[in-house]
């Protein structure tokens, strides 16, 4: 699992965080470090889809919010997923 | 590092650096600077960048990250430092055969007698030594040694290594054994000028050339993708493409060919038919060349298909040309003396097929061809 942009919706899922919040959250829970320029390059793509938005401009450390299409989009990418990690299971489990 | 990379940071576009530029900045300064992050920042710019790029846009950043990637690259390759020695030429002699008993004296300084013990009393190359013959690292240690004129009456010998202090050591050793056998040039001395310098920073030239090489590689791989956008030119490039593809992969079809080389010197300008000729070189006529390479000195080399046939066939051959000689001044009274400064070496690169070669013409096949394609598909389309 090191698609980029289901990485930063699932950190997201949680609650707001900027980059580099996002950057140390996704390596605890999926041990992969995303390096800078992969982190804002699924930003911007998740942006122009309209899955995140930008919150509460504070300071220059911008907060990132999921949309209810984002929520929606991850919903459906993890229960497919799950699909697959059940079916998987089960087959080893017989097998 | 941090500036580097907050400097790579400015290659995204200006349209995406003003909606992301300072959070992006912000993220650089809590993220810990790391050659990867710096690779990453890189990338990023440049995948940014490709989505809406003209010709001499893509150009001249694939030129950038080409320069910067074989430069970053060359920090991996171990630092080499230089010692450099200044020696003077004095002689009464007639200028041309000063030169060529100088490089004679030389070709003997750098012979594996001479050699071999600067590497074994100093130790150097001790990862070499392990894996090749003593040869290849004889054949090594003599690629980082140069000897340059200065004028007609002084030159330079450099010594290139990877610890300064041993590259110190070796130049003053191998500046001795020249010394040693310019006793042999007659009305003419060699003086040392300057002892062989303590090198305090290492050579920067590989990085440079890596760096243009980069340079070129990304101009041209830049050039391609650029015209990639074109119709007609995409076409030319798929050619070229597939043409150097082609050409590679058929190299990989002709065997491989090694060369052994042995150094031999004679006591008389040399001619080939002053050499024994009853049995090897006429034996193995077509097989063995026999190269000058100095007034007195010439080697042979043969080339098989195996490395291990080339070397043995050749120290073989180079063995009978020896004794033929002895022969000839036992039993025919020759004055002519063969002596073996290097013995045949094991050849651990094959000299053909040049892939390289293979892929150029394939390239330039594949060009033309993708021209004529483009041309005559051109008019179809318009009809």
């Amino acid at each position: 699992m090191t698609d980029p942009n289901l990485l930063v919706l699932a950190s997201l899922a949680e609650g707001d965080k900027h980059g580099y919040a996002m950057m140390v959250d996704i390596e605890r829970f999926a041990g992969v470090r995303l390096g800078p320029g992969t982190l804002y390059g699924a930003i911007t793509r998740l942006e122009e889809q309209g899955w995140i938005r930008p919150v509460g401009a504070g300071d220059r450390r911008q907060p990132y919010t999921l949309t209810n299409a984002g929520r929606e989009h991850l919903q459906e990418k993890l229960g497919g997923l799950e699909r697959v990690v059940k079916t998987g299971l089960k087959r080893l489990k017989r097998a | 590092m941090k500036p580097v990379i907050r400097f790579l940071a400015r290659l995204y576009p200006a349209a995406w650096r003003r909606r992301y530029g300072a959070e992006f900045d912000a993220l650089l300064e809590d993220d810990p600077a790391s050659w990867r992050s710096l690779m990453n920042v890189l990338l990023g710019a440049f995948k940014m960048q490709l989505t809406n790029w003209n010709f001499v846009k893509i150009v001249i950043a694939t030129a950038v990250f080409g320069t910067l990637t074989a430069a970053i690259g060359s920090f991996a390759i171990p630092k080499s430092y230089r010692s450099t020695a200044t020696v003077r030429i004095s002689s009464s002699g007639d200028g041309q055969i000063l030169y060529h008993s100088l490089r004679a004296v030389q070709q003997q300084a750098l012979s594996r007698n001479s050699l071999t013990p600067i590497i074994l009393s100093l130790s150097l190359y001790p990862a070499e030594r392990s894996r090749v013959p003593m040869e290849n690292v004889i054949e090594r240690m003599r690629k980082s040694i140069m000897v340059k004129p200065i004028n007609s009456q002084a030159f330079t010998i450099q010594f290139d290594y990877t610890d300064p202090l041993k590259a110190q050591q070796a130049a003053e050793e191998i500046t001795r054994a020249l010394l040693t056998q310019s006793t042999a040039i007659r009305g003419s001395s060699l003086e040392v000028l300057n002892s062989p310098t303590l090198p305090s920073s290492p050579t920067t030239q590989n990085r440079l050339n890596l760096a243009a090489w980069g340079l070129a590689a990304g101009t041209a791989v830049g050039a391609m993708l650029g015209l990639l956008r074109f119709r007609f030119s995409r076409t030319v490039v798929v050619g070229a493409l597939i043409g150097a593809l082609a050409g590679t992969a058929g190299s990989f079809a002709i065997p491989k060919s090694y060369r052994s080389t042995a150094v031999i010197r004679m006591n008389e300008p040399f001619e080939v038919s002053k050499l024994p000729a009853r049995g090897v070189l006429t034996h193995m006529r077509g097989r063995i060349q026999v190269r000058p390479i100095q007034a007195q000195v010439f080697t042979i080399q043969l080339d098989d298909s195996s490395p291990v046939k080339a070397q043995h066939t050749l120290q073989q051959a180079a063995a009978a040309l020896l004794a033929e000689n002895l022969g000839d001044r036992r039993y025919l009274n020759s004055n002519l003396v063969l002596e073996l400064i290097d013995p045949a070496v094991y050849p651990t690169d094959a000299i053909s097929p040049n892939r390289l070669a293979f892929a150029g013409w394939g390239l330039i096949a594949g060009i033309g061809v993708g021209t004529i394609f483009a041309l005559f598909r051109r008019p179809r389309q318009a009809a």
